[in-house]
């Protein structure tokens, strides 16, 4: 009898963990004092961040328009083409003051995981936090922290976005 | 006595099958030991030893279609896709899971070196569909040799286009392609 009950304990314990779905992760980033989120105006962020960039411009290989990148060094800005206007693919951050939540640059992976929790996906040497995108051809919004040596080197988010 | 017989048989086999080798590429790695641990990584977790060399290539082609992230890139190609530019962002794309044409064509071209086909990086343009028209635009893709004959890989429309189009940029012939990409004829070997 004692058996079954073992048995069954662990079965549960088995299927809850199968079960178990992590909350998702809202994607956001601090810099300088200030958060963006997916949904942040490209104009928005350009105004935070200053005019004191390199920029790049090139014919989009997929969107209908130009790709443009605008490198403030530590930051980059990724936008695509959606008609008239620039949305926000990316905001890709190596070192000064960004942080998503209490992670900043040089967290552990396991700060990472204590901050965000389980429900990352592990790819290459980035631990990938993304939402359920409206559409399967969809990229999904995410944040994502880049590793090196266990401890983070960078953290970026992504607005989700698909070609036309 | 046969029920035993054929269970041992059955759990033997099960064992021989965890048991396979690994899958060794055919082809010559590229020097950079990063990169070439992390291919062949990559390769032995995607390619199986039993399959032919074109499902094998298939498993390469649907990895980068699928893996790899668009994201605009800043490298500079006009010198062309010299061996460190493509080890380069070969490299990065496999760590970082992203990139645009030429990021993902470098890694499609080690991948399919790795896997023994002759590869090279193609510089062309591509037919965009847009809201008004179409446009050509700067591209990059990869052609390799396979059993003899030359052939066009392109997984960024791959992943893209293919479903709107109900095209695929997989091994295709010149002629598969010639309507939505162009290329300069003698740089690239010529395909069926």
């Amino acid at each position: 009898m004692k058996k079954w009950i073992v048995i069954s304990a662990l079965l549960a314990l088995l299927l809850a963990g199968c079960g178990g779905k992590a909350a998702p992760v809202d994607p956001a980033l601090t810099i300088d004092g200030v958060t963006f989120t997916p949904e942040s105006a490209v104009a928005d962020v350009l105004e935070t961040l200053g005019e004191d960039y390199e920029y790049y411009e090139a014919i989009s290989c997929v969107y209908d328009g130009m790709d443009k990148t605008y490198s403030y060094g530590d930051v980059t800005l990724y936008t695509y083409p959606d008609g008239e206007t620039d949305r926000l693919m990316e905001l890709y951050c190596t070192g000064g003051s960004v942080s998503a939540g209490d992670v900043t640059i040089g967290s552990t992976a396991e700060d990472v995981k204590a901050a965000f929790g389980s429900g990352y996906t592990e790819a290459g040497s980035v631990l990938t936090y993304a939402l359920e995108p409206e559409s399967e051809q969809n990229t999904p919004a995410s944040l994502y922290f880049e590793l090196e040596d266990g401890k983070v080197c960078a953290i970026a988010m992504t607005a989700e976005h698909r070609a036309e | 006595m046969r029920k035993h017989l054929v269970l041992t048989a059955l759990v033997l086999a099960l064992l021989a099958g965890c048991a396979a080798a690994p899958y060794e590429p055919a082809g010559a790695p590229t020097g950079d030991e990063v990169l070439d641990g992390q291919v062949l990584t990559l390769l032995q977790e995607i390619c199986d030893p039993r399959a032919s060399e074109e499902e094998n290539l298939r498993a390469a082609y649907d990895w980068v279609c699928n893996e790899i992230t668009y994201r605009a890139g800043t490298a500079d190609t006009t010198g062309g896709f010299t061996e460190d530019l493509i080890q380069a962002l070969a490299r990065e794309a496999l760590e970082k899971r992203k990139g645009n044409c030429d990021s993902e064509a470098a890694l499609m071209a080690v991948l399919l070196q790795r896997l023994g086909c002759q590869a090279q990086v193609v510089q062309g343009q591509f037919l965009r569909e847009g809201d008004d028209e179409a446009i050509w635009v700067d591209h990059a893709w990869v052609v390799a040799e396979v059993e003899g004959q030359y052939y066009h890989f392109d997984p960024l429309y791959g992943r893209y286009y293919t479903e709107d189009r109900a095209e695929d940029y997989f091994m295709q012939p010149a002629s598969a392609l010639e309507p939505t990409h162009t290329w300069d004829r003698e740089t690239v070997p010529a395909c069926p």
